[in-house]
């Protein structure tokens, strides 16, 4: 198991959160945990634009990066972690425990910049 | 003696002041005076790109009245004075994008659409009127030349296709509004059937977003408030409380960017109807608020209290609502 899947893994032992993928910048899918096919694929292309937005539009005023992106619609919540030349997309319901869930990105987003698999 | 804030735009603090001005006159019929508003607030707020936007929907609305190739021409240089601006103005670029169809310059609507969805992919708007470039690029190398649409050869000009789009380039290259040179305005030929769709808000969205904008003032004492934008369907702010100087052209831009984008994602993907969006950035959080027919987005510091502004926004949107 790569050490990508072994970091979304553990981000989805957090009982809060429904599954995770990462992509890279133009939405291609690099690793998903709990997320299957084609759900994976459309949900990294239509986040990817949801970056590209953030991210084109933070260059306009002057920032390289965004930390997180939290869609909320009626029936759950999507985040998106910036993690430099990928992104970290984590589903959850909507009422979680916001603390842990936020801890337990922070965590996943670290392990996966440490791994340095997604610099490839 | 202080003056006061007349109709006419005298004396308006804000930028917003001088576009619900002009947008009132406008929907009362009254296009000159509207544009003479909007003149005034681009005399006083010469780097705000919404008032140039808006003097290019009053000049497309009164060229539905007049049909003056001229004043579509006028309206093309406020839009590229916007989006030279705000690059990422979606608004500016679809009207735009809209007056190339309207003068046959397909390849030019063509570009400017292709620029609107590399930054939203799934905009259906942009999708539409990008199919009815390509039509009109793929049938033009069969069709003859018409007789007297030859613009004067430009730098640009290269063969017989680009002919009218070099027309346009001539309109485009204009870069004062106010001295704008007609010349041989006449030899635009223009679609007669394409209708331009100026996505104006009526008199009954102007009653609603009043209401949204005086509702704002709940969140004035909120600690760590950086600046409240409400914004209308088309992504033109309606109201702007700027407490630290926020860039007014790029953060509604990227409000209504990022919501288009968002609304999309959530609701392609089963996840229901978009409510909030929340980017924390590095220079604050942006906190983006589906309210019905418009968008409320608040800029607070990244250590404010989410849980109590979250609260005042539940309590908004019940009076508005309301």
């Amino acid at each position: 198991m790569s050490n990508l899947k072994t970091s979304l893994r553990m981000l989805c032992n957090n009982q809060d959160i429904l599954g995770g993928i990462i992509i890279t910048k133009d939405g291609m899918l690099i690793e998903s945990y709990a997320v299957e096919n084609p759900m994976a694929e459309t949900l990294g292309a239509l986040m990817s634009n949801v970056a590209l937005v953030i991210k084109t539009s933070l260059q306009d005023l002057g920032h390289q990066e965004f930390n997180r992106y939290v869609i909320q619609s009626n029936k759950g919540r999507i985040y998106l972690v910036d993690l430099g030349k990928a992104v970290l997309i984590a589903l959850t319901d909507l009422n979680i425990e916001l603390g842990k869930v936020n801890m337990a990105l922070f965590q996943a987003a670290n392990e996966i910049k440490k791994s340095g698999r997604i610099d490839i | 003696m202080k003056k006061t804030p007349g109709s006419d735009g005298e004396g308006f603090g804000t930028a917003e002041e001088y576009l619900n001005a002009a947008k009132s006159m406008r929907n009362m019929g009254e296009y000159d005076l509207a544009l003479n508003v909007c003149d005034k607030g681009t005399a006083k707020f010469p780097n705000n790109s919404n008032v140039y936007i808006l003097k290019a929907q009053i000049l497309i609305t009164k060229f539905k009245k007049v049909q003056k190739a001229d004043i579509l021409k006028m309206a093309l240089v406020c839009l590229e004075k916007a989006i030279k601006l705000n690059p990422r103005s979606y608004l500016a670029k679809i009207l735009a994008s809209q007056i190339f169809l309207k003068g046959r310059a397909y390849k030019r609507a063509r570009a400017v659409l292709l620029d609107v969805l590399k930054n939203l992919p799934d905009d259906e708007k942009a999708k539409v009127l990008l199919a009815e470039a390509e039509k009109h690029i793929e049938k033009k190398p069969k069709e003859e030349k018409p007789k007297g649409a030859v613009a004067k050869p430009t730098a640009s000009s290269t063969s017989v296709e680009s002919s009218k789009d070099d027309v346009i380039v001539l309109a485009a290259d204009i870069s004062d509004a106010d001295g704008v040179k007609t010349g041989e305005g006449g030899q635009w030929e223009l679609d007669e059937k394409l209708v331009i769709d100026t996505a104006e808000d009526t008199a009954d969205d102007e009653a609603r977003m009043e209401v949204f904008a005086d509702k704002l003032t709940m969140f004035s004492r909120l600690e760590g408030m950086q600046g409240l934008f409400i914004i209308d369907a088309t992504g033109q702010p309606y109201k702007v409380i700027n407490k630290k100087k926020l860039d007014e052209n790029a953060i509604p831009s990227l409000v209504f960017n990022l919501f288009k984008a968002s609304v999309a994602g959530a609701s392609r993907t089963n996840f229901g109807s978009f409510q909030r969006g929340i980017l924390i950035a590095p220079f604050g959080t942006i906190i983006i608020v589906n309210v019905f027919y418009a968008t409320l987005a608040l800029v607070v510091d990244n250590d404010a209290n989410l849980q109590a502004i979250e609260a005042r926004i539940q309590r908004y949107l019940e009076e508005v609502a309301g």
